[in-house]
């Protein structure tokens, strides 16, 4: 072996062991150092655009969520609106069960005054007529998707590894995803939603994390619907983490506690 | 008289730290409107909330809740106040406990609901969503919440009947006056008990109420026969007893939801209590003991634009009837014709008629700013419909205008119908909501 051959093995070689998978990439993501429990409150704008004219409207929610390791769930969701005044009170429990294709969920409506079991599979949907559905709100086991490295770009002025997600089973409500993870510090900043279709439709752009204690938060992310030229944007307000929140926060009973 | 004095301090400041550490909070709603009859433009004149104001106090696991009115009506320029609950809600690990002015909320359809009788119903205020067209009641609750399994129990010490609309011209199933209630319900005692338990996806309850009808019925009548005279019957009214067996589920079908729940009435006219020395030898009492049923099968589908499509039908079938005349005095049974039987209890659109189909949907658009809504009722024992229309607008957050129209079609040949006799109620409402 010539000199330029055992040189081009080198730099093959240690390309290929030095470049990280997709799923080591997002598994390093998935590692970060969470919180148990967390409570936020943000703000929810949703914004059209017609005639190049943008018209807004805020909603004000909080959201408590709690991960488990218990084996039975993965975590427990708990969102309630403070704004518009209108809706005050209205509340939604999330129980995110570890193996199960479907979550349980319900829904608070004051005026009513009773807790409505809300058919699981409306996942996909659009949760309170934002751009999120519902699925969107849970977070996606590390084990459902197949992870595939697809080079690396620039998103919201971070160097970021470009990663190809796709689900192994059906019944999601895209084909793929690809998500960009900031190099550095190994955060989420953007993922791009492709319909089975091949076609793009939506995208999240987080341009901003504030690092609390150990924790790294999103302040503000901004998912686009492409196809109505609508977008959502969530802005915190406030965070709190670890206040040991028990397990009956996640409740029907405190969910009609408002 | 100064140690008296510290005391009252400490205790004030005790006070006024214990509120600086609780939390109070409060969401209010203005809603005035006008009502424009179709026929002929009138205006009609029926008292409605003006204000609602729900305020809570929370500290720890105890919440105190108001939740009160002002209700006001334009011909009289007459303002009422109407504090529709107070309670004090004490939430430990196992379960909740409530105590005061209430307003409970049982059953899994949506604002029909033949298994919840606990409170009385306002009818001034039927065609309100959800908790705003019942009235509040004193009462004690618990519920125990148990792996899948809730169990609740409610006792009610004291009787509320509904509130009807008697005299009003402008509301065409009013009484033209209030009835006299010869026979106030004796044993005010009312108790309640429901079990709901979760079966996969699926939800299922249990639910038995013993209480007193909510609206009156015929106990007596009082037969003055005098020579050369036409004979006269007096009616006596009181308030039958009932017993109801609920039960309700929640399970989805595809991407239907099906809601659906029946209850069993067993009502039975009470034993009279009479003054000894003063009954009556012209007083025959009516006894009769029936069982009736009610139910509601509701199917929902959500579109993929978040439209809310519903379909109701709800109905109401007598089975058993025993009832017998008889002397109050010899206790003599008596031929008398049988009146017709009115349930006193359960869904009040089952005064409407023995069976009805109801299809509402709702929807909002631009960004929560349109919101429209729409629902039909089909009468489908006897000839009647009822179509009801809204649009909302909200141009500022907090801010709503309405543009609401309600048209009643009946039966020119039966006007005795209910659906006829509300042709004349049909009409348009504008209103402004604002929430704070």
């Amino acid at each position: 072996m010539g000199r330029k051959s055992q040189i081009l093995l080198f730099l093959v070689t240690n390309l290929m062991w030095g470049q990280p998978t997709g799923r080591s990439i997002i598994e390093k993501m998935d590692q970060l150092k969470q919180p148990i429990d967390v409570k936020i409150l943000f703000k929810m704008t949703l914004i059209s655009t017609k005639n190049g004219k943008e018209r807004s409207r805020s909603r004000e929610l909080t959201r408590i969520e709690k991960k488990y390791e218990d084996g039975t769930f993965k975590s427990k969701l708990l969102l309630r609106f403070s704004q518009p005044k209108e809706i005050t009170g209205t509340g939604f429990l999330m129980w995110d069960r570890i193996g199960s294709d479907t979550d349980d969920q319900w829904l608070f409506i004051p005026k009513l005054r009773k807790v409505k079991r809300i058919r699981p599979n409306e996942k996909n949907r659009s949760f309170m007529g934002t751009d999120f559905s519902y699925e969107d709100l849970s977070e996606r086991d590390i084990n459902d998707d197949i992870y595939e490295m697809n080079g690396e770009e620039i998103s919201n002025g971070t160097i970021c590894y470009k990663v190809i997600a796709k689900p192994k089973k059906k019944g999601v409500q895209y084909g793929s995803r690809i998500i960009w993870v900031d190099k550095q510090n190994s955060l989420m900043k953007r993922v791009e939603f492709i319909n089975k279709k091949g076609e793009l439709y939506k995208i999240l752009d987080i341009p901003e994390h504030v690092k609390n204690r150990d924790y790294w938060t999103a302040t503000k992310m901004i998912m686009k619907n492409l196809k109505n030229n609508h977008r959502t944007e969530l802005t915190m307000l406030n965070i709190e983490y670890d206040l040991g929140l028990k397990d009956n926060v996640f409740t029907e009973r405190f969910l009609k506690r408002n | 008289m100064n140690k008296s004095l510290k005391k009252i301090k400490i205790l004030l400041i005790l006070i006024i730290l214990s509120v600086a550490s609780a939390q109070i909070n409060y969401t209010g709603e203005i809603n005035p409107f006008i009502m424009t009859r179709t026929a002929d433009q009138s205006q009609i004149n029926l008292p409605f909330r003006l204000l609602s104001l729900d305020v809570g106090y929370s500290k720890g696991p105890l919440d105190l809740k108001t939740v009160s009115a002002l209700e006001h009506r334009y011909n009289t320029s007459e303002s009422v106040y109407d504090l529709r609950e107070i309670y004090l809600a004490y939430y430990p690990d196992w379960g909740e406990v409530k105590l005061g002015k209430q307003i409970h909320a049982w059953g899994s359809a949506d604002g029909n609901n033949p298994t919840d009788n606990l409170n009385p119903y306002d009818y001034y205020y039927l065609f309100k969503l959800g908790v705003g067209k019942k009235i509040g009641v004193w009462s004690i609750s618990t519920k125990l919440y148990y792996g899948d399994y809730q169990i609740e129990g409610v006792i009610t010490p004291k009787y509320e009947k509904n509130r009807m609309p008697y005299g009003e011209k402008d509301f065409p199933l009013a009484l033209a006056e209030q009835p006299k209630i010869e026979y106030p319900v004796d044993d005010e005692l009312e108790f309640g008990f429901r079990v709901q338990t979760t079966i996969g996806e699926n939800d299922l309850g249990f639910s038995i109420f013993r209480g007193n009808d909510r609206s009156p019925s015929l106990a007596a009548i009082n037969y003055i026969d005098i020579q050369g005279q036409k004979p006269q019957m007096i009616p006596q009214l009181g308030y039958r007893t009932t017993t109801v067996f609920g039960l309700d589920f929640v399970t989805f079908f595809g991407d239907f939801t099906i809601r659906a729940e029946g209850a069993i009435f067993q009502t039975k006219t009470p034993m009279i209590k009479l003054n000894l020395f003063k009954i009556p030898t012209s007083l025959y009492e009516f006894q009769e003991e029936v069982t009736y049923s009610q139910y509601v099968f509701q199917i929902e589908y959500t579109t993929s634009s978040d439209i809310l499509i519903t379909a109701q039908l709800i109905g109401n079938q007598v089975g058993s009837n025993s009832n017998e005349w008889y002397h109050s005095l010899s206790r003599e049974l008596i031929e008398f014709p049988n009146p017709e039987f009115h349930p006193g209890m359960g869904t009040p659109f089952a005064m409407f008629s023995d069976q009805v189909l109801l299809f509402s949907s709702s929807g909002v658009l631009m960004d929560d700013r349109l919101e429209l809504k729409g629902s039909a009722m089909l009468n489908l024992d006897k000839k009647g419909t009822m179509i009801n229309a809204s649009i909302g607008y909200s141009p500022w957050i907090n801010w709503k205008f309405e543009l609401a129209f309600i048209q009643f079609s009946g039966d020119n040949n039966d006007p005795e119908n209910a659906f006829t006799k509300m042709e004349n109620f049909s009409h348009t409402r504008l209103g402004l909501f604002y929430n704070f």
